[in-house]
């Protein structure tokens, strides 16, 4: 996670990519450590 | 004699944002032609140049994450390659985002055409401390890995080189491709045998089972209806249904193929990337901390867009009036005096009809410039998609993303670049509810006929008159925007994931092409609709008596006089409405003219507040900000839809809802006694 205002999209890093992602998009993602 | 060239088809593919576009300019210079995709509203573009004894045509797919057909753009890139058999496809990968770039290339290397890899952005990549050696790279995939940084030309002419070598030496070919996750390995075994025979051609046979076990519809639309089209159907039938079964039974297969790809990638990446160590802070996130910050964030965003405005304005606009007055009105003038024995209607057709038409054409062409090379500058640094992210939570009650609002923002200058910067939209449909939205934001053509007529009509309360009219349409755009999100665009909610590349230094030839390309599209469409239907203007107000009081225009006016009534208005504002059709400064001379201001040195200011009670006044202006955009903008976005249909309900919806404030205000005023 690399930012998370608690309202509006959070901005997350996954592998080399840095991704705007919608707070309803982002509640829909499960992540599990590999 | 001269030996004959051979001819070589390279494809150029890659996922967006890695410089796929800049690698293609510097290829083909100006030898390239733009369409779009046959039957498809993507754009296609094709360049050529000879290179070696060869006569090379270069395809430029649009640019893809993935090969899974969920986006046209995916589609047309995987169609071309299976279909189209390219002699060679050159994948460019952004070096900064290996790991990520690489999936696409796991996908193609199940692909029959050979590749070649072009490495590129190795400086951005070195400025984020990473060190990606391509060589390395090469030997791990087995195929041909160019190291690029396609910006400054670097690595080009390289991987040229190295497609032209792939493409006439064919069983040098010997890639390393990924393989599925071990435990699914027989499952991937069974679906190739029971749809061994039944794959049509030219698609692969293991890449169609490959594709069946992650989920691809439209692949597998395509084996049920060659497995039962086939001639034992009874047999195929039961095959299709075996298939089925098997699918159905491992539906998480999607995740294996992928987790396939991934630890392939992770192999290739740990033996060619060295990373810096954790903890390292980038120029882009320094950058970020505040760029995407909500409130700093917004401040930012507000600035540069200021910024971009005053830039327009201070430059755009004298050039714009220089125009207006040695190129249009000159020209108008020139022509009045050459033809001074003609037929009036013939030099009132090229002095104010043809040349003011391509006038206003022209006169546009100053803020759409600098509007596309400002849009560019932000693009191409990587601020564009900070600028969505920030507008996103304001956009969401319209049923759009943060991409939309700048599109419309940009109207407050021109509806027109707004309606042309809804490209930078991904979602076709919130591309499409922007544009039919976007003549909604006040533009300053609107805004100067209120900046003339407010202060007439209202005195002393002209500033809080004037934000009233300003928020007007802004409250109808959103409540428009939420309607036809619903209602006419099925309510779809678009999930909202944006990349936020890297901070680069824009590559002004890169800017400079993409304005010259967009400008030339904006003249050979809108262009042409503006320029018709400015003559049709003309036709309507001279015919038949030779002046506007006693036109057809006016005769039309007067017929809808009993419709202005209802808001207070005589015919000669309803004309003024008319003609506000071509330009919105064009309310101001009508009214002027047909009014009959400057005669007996009464100005119209005088003569409109004798006349025009304030809520009929009110009501005018409300008419004013809703009413149905500009001819320019009524071409533009005709030009941008596709579609007359959308064009016209977007049109007939502000006709609509302009006039039917316009009447609510004005009887409200009636029935309180207000303003009359």
């Amino acid at each position: 996670m690399v930012q998370n205002f608690a309202r509006g999209p959070l901005i997350v890093a996954l592998r080399d990519t840095r991704l705007a992602l919608g707070r309803g998009e982002a509640e829909k993602i499960l992540v599990e450590l590999a | 004699m001269n030996t004959p060239a051979s001819s070589l088809t390279i494809a150029l593919t890659g996922q967006p944002n890695v410089g796929k576009s800049t690698v293609f300019n510097v290829l083909t210079g100006l030898n390239q032609y733009v369409s779009n995709w046959p039957g498809k509203t993507c754009e296609q573009r094709i360049g050529s140049l000879s290179y070696a004894g060869h006569e090379i045509q270069i395809v430029d797919l649009p640019g893809t994450y993935c090969l899974t057909a969920n986006s046209i753009e995916e589609q047309i890139a995987r169609d071309y390659i299976i279909q189209g058999q390219p002699d060679v496809v050159a994948a460019v990968v952004d070096a900064a985002s290996l790991e990520r770039n690489l999936y696409l290339l796991a996908e193609l290397l199940s692909l029959p055409s050979p590749l070649v890899l072009g490495l590129n952005r190795l400086d951005l990549a070195e400025q984020q401390g990473m060190r990606v050696e391509a060589h390395v790279l090469e030997a791990a995939l087995g195929i041909p890995v160019i190291a690029m940084v396609a910006s400054k030309g670097q690595g080009v002419r390289e991987l040229l080189d190295a497609s032209v070598r792939v493409a006439n030496n064919p069983l040098e070919y010997q890639p390393k491709r990924p393989e599925i996750r071990a435990d699914h390995k027989a499952v991937l075994g069974d679906i190739q045998t029971l749809i061994a025979g039944y794959v049509p051609e030219p698609y692969p046979p293991d890449w169609v089972a490959s594709k069946l076990l992650e989920g691809d519809e439209e692949i597998a639309r395509m084996m049920q209806a060659a497995m039962n089209d086939s001639a034992n159907k009874t047999e195929t039938a039961a095959g299709w249904q075996a298939v089925h079964a098997l699918l159905m039974e491992h539906e998480d297969a999607f995740l294996a193929v992928a987790s396939g790809r991934y630890e392939w990638i992770g192999r290739m990446v740990r033996a060619a990337v060295a990373r810096p160590k954790p903890g390292r802070v980038t120029v882009t996130d320094r950058i970020d901390h505040f760029a995407t910050h909500p409130f700093w964030g917004l401040l930012i965003l507000l600035a540069a867009l200021g910024m971009l405005f005053w830039l327009t304005y201070a430059v755009g606009t004298p050039v714009q009036a220089w125009l207006e007055t040695h190129i249009v009105q000159a020209g108008a003038r020139w022509v009045s005096a050459s033809l001074a024995g003609a037929p009036v209607w013939l030099v009132g057709l090229l002095a104010q009809g043809i040349i003011a038409g391509v006038g206003t054409v022209l006169t546009l062409l100053p803020i759409l410039i600098i509007f596309f090379i400002g849009l560019g500058l932000l693009e191409d640094l990587g601020y564009m998609a900070r600028a969505a992210y920030v507008m996103d939570r304001y956009m969401h009650p319209m049923g759009l993303h943060g991409k939309s609002f700048l599109a419309l923002f940009l109207g407050f200058g021109c509806n027109v670049p707004a309606v042309m910067g809804t490209r930078i939209i991904e979602s076709p449909k919130a591309r499409l509810l922007t544009i039919l939205i976007a003549p909604l934001a006040p533009c300053t053509a609107r805004l100067s006929v209120l900046a003339l007529l407010v202060p007439i009509f209202f005195g002393p309360s002209a500033w809080w008159v004037t934000l009233v009219l300003i928020a007007l349409p802004l409250s109808v755009m959103m409540l428009l925007g939420k309607g036809l999100h619903e209602l006419a665009l099925g309510g779809e909610h678009h999930a909202f994931i944006m990349e936020l590349p890297l901070y680069q230094f824009p590559n002004l030839t890169e800017i400079g092409k993409g304005v010259w390309q967009r400008t030339i599209d904006f003249l050979q469409g809108a262009g042409t609709i503006i320029l018709v239907v400015s003559v049709l203007m003309w036709g309507l107000s001279h015919f038949p008596g030779g002046e506007i009081e006693d036109s057809y225009l006016a005769a039309l006016g007067r017929g809808l006089a009993p419709l202005g009534s209802l808001m207070g208005l005589d015919w000669q504002m309803m004309v003024a409405l008319l003609t506000s059709f071509v330009r919105k400064e064009n309310t101001i001379p009508t009214l002027a003219v047909l009014y009959g201001a400057g005669q007996g040195g009464a100005s119209l200011a005088s003569v409109l507040s004798g006349i025009i009670p304030p809520a009929a006044a009110f009501a005018f202006l409300a008419v004013q900000v809703l009413f149905v955009p500009c001819v320019a903008t009524v071409g533009t976005m005709v030009e941008e839809t596709k579609s007359w249909r959308w064009t016209l309900l977007s049109v007939g919806l502000l006709l609509v809802i302009s006039l039917s404030v316009g009447i609510l205000i004005y009887q409200a005023g009636r029935l309180t006694g207000w303003g009359m």
